[in-house]
């Protein structure tokens, strides 16, 4: 039984190896991180993260400035100042339908919010006009944040022809055609 | 004698002034955010008060009298100076810098209000007696109001919260129910009437628009609206600090105490 277990487990180990890889490159846009994920295929579904993630604001700043959460993540916000703060989003990927006011609360509380549509959400206060954050809401769970210098890993993505998409604060998104196929690279310029 | 146009230029000016602090309210450094552009108009209308505002105090250092006045002219050059220089500064801004900045440019206003006002005067006043508790609550009334203009800022700017803001409200309705209504109910003091009901107005839209504000955050009210009733509080606290120092200034010139005139 426990031999049959191992055969089992290097096969699929071995399956994995032979049919996912990694995506990297180079975003190069302005200062800060980049994000960068792979589209949804048609009929790929993907289950929901477990935990939630969370946006903390703090000194007038939502921390982490930007956020990237799969779809159907749950973000929890926490108002960690002295004084209190709304968020709100007037969109989501330009999308004016989808603003969402999360309304006003004071410190040390949170509020939550599953976010199931993909798309980029400006996150804002409507009482303190300098806070500014992003969640990057990825259809899929393949996705990565470049480091200062632009480079990306996106890893485990099992292999096949995709669109890869990268953002940047301020600059227009860039699609591309990628096709993993053990491994593949693709590098982006944004332009503002 | 001075041109009816340097009164002109100066009310110009106090217009143009007071769109700057209300699209100031607006700057922001995220294109997201609602009313962004008119955020931006901010920059546009600041240069064109600064402009202005040299335009007219060289003219009002050209023209004879009005020694107080021409020394509050090259104030308001200076402030504007000081304003360039911290508005200028790259978004975001820390918190020192956007407090100094707004509560600069709402005594500004408040100076640039007062020209105005004082270039249009044509005639000696006609002066009337009256108490020193008059004279006392006028001279205080912009005291309160600029440090309530303070503390809004530093809500507005999260350095402080809602509470001592909202308490300064009820300060300021009693110092300027006490100006305005000495004034308003004394036939003698008629030369302030309009002064005083034009304060009472201000002040009590602001009142309004606060409370009306305050309510706001606990509403689910689209955040647009919010930040549009912000915009409004901001050029109304400006208007109100205004119209008080305008207000002392008339007391001054129309009434008088009869120990201190003897």
């Amino acid at each position: 039984m426990s031999t049959l277990r191992i055969i089992l487990m290097l096969a699929t180990t071995g399956a994995i190896a032979a049919h996912a890889g990694d995506i990297t490159g180079k975003v190069t846009a302005g200062k800060g991180i980049s994000v960068v994920w792979v589209e949804a295929v048609a009929g790929q579904t993907f289950p929901k993260p477990d935990k939630p993630l969370t946006i903390d604001q703090r000194s007038l700043l939502f921390q982490p400035h930007i956020l990237v959460a799969p779809a159907g993540a749950t973000v929890q916000f926490l108002n960690s100042d002295n004084v209190q703060h709304n968020v709100f989003w007037p969109a989501i990927s330009g999308n004016k339908k989808l603003m969402h006011s999360m309304g006003t609360w004071p410190k040390g509380q949170t509020r939550k919010f599953t976010f199931d549509t993909p798309g980029v959400v400006p996150l804002l206060c409507n009482v303190h006009p300098e806070m500014s954050g992003y969640i990057v809401v990825t259809p899929t769970p393949y996705y990565a944040e470049t480091d200062q210098a632009g480079t990306f890993k996106i890893a485990n993505v099992p292999d096949g022809s995709y669109r890869v998409t990268a953002w940047h604060e301020g600059y227009k998104n860039q699609s591309k055609p990628v096709t993993v196929s053990g491994a593949a690279r693709a590098d982006f310029t944004l332009a503002k | 004698m001075r041109s009816p146009w340097l009164h002109r230029c100066a009310v110009l000016l106090a217009v143009i002034s007071l769109a700057s602090v209300f699209t100031g309210a607006a700057v922001t450094g995220n294109p997201e955010r609602p009313y962004y552009s008119l955020g931006q108009t901010h920059l546009c209308l600041s240069i064109a008060a600064g402009v202005l505002t040299i335009a007219v105090v060289l003219w009002l250092a050209s023209s004879r009298g009005g020694t107080a006045l021409r020394r509050l002219g090259w104030s308001a050059i200076a402030a504007v100076a000081f304003e360039a220089v911290v508005g200028l500064q790259p978004l975001p801004q820390p918190p020192a810098l956007r407090i100094t900045h707004a509560a600069t440019a709402e005594l500004l206003f408040s100076a640039i209000v007062v020209i105005a006002v004082c270039t249009g005067w044509a005639e000696p006043p006609k002066r009337a007696e009256g108490s020193s508790f008059l004279r006392f609550l006028g001279n205080a009334a912009p005291i309160v109001v600029l440090a309530q203009v303070a503390l809004g800022t530093l809500f507005r700017h999260g350095v402080l919260g809602v509470g001592p803001h909202l308490i300064g409200a009820f300060v300021i309705a009693f110092f300027i129910l006490g100006v305005t209504l000495s004034v308003i109910y004394k036939p003698e003091h008629s030369e302030l009437h309009l002064a005083a009901r034009s304060l009472l107005t201000i002040a009590s839209v602001q009142v309004f628009v606060g409370l009306t504000l305050f309510s706001m955050q606990s509403m689910d009210v689209d955040p647009g609206l919010v930040i549009l009733v912000t915009m409004i509080h901001a050029a109304t606290g400006a208007l109100t600090l205004a119209a008080t120092v305008v207000m002392a200034i008339l007391i001054r010139r129309h009434v008088y105490v009869p120990d201190s005139a003897a």
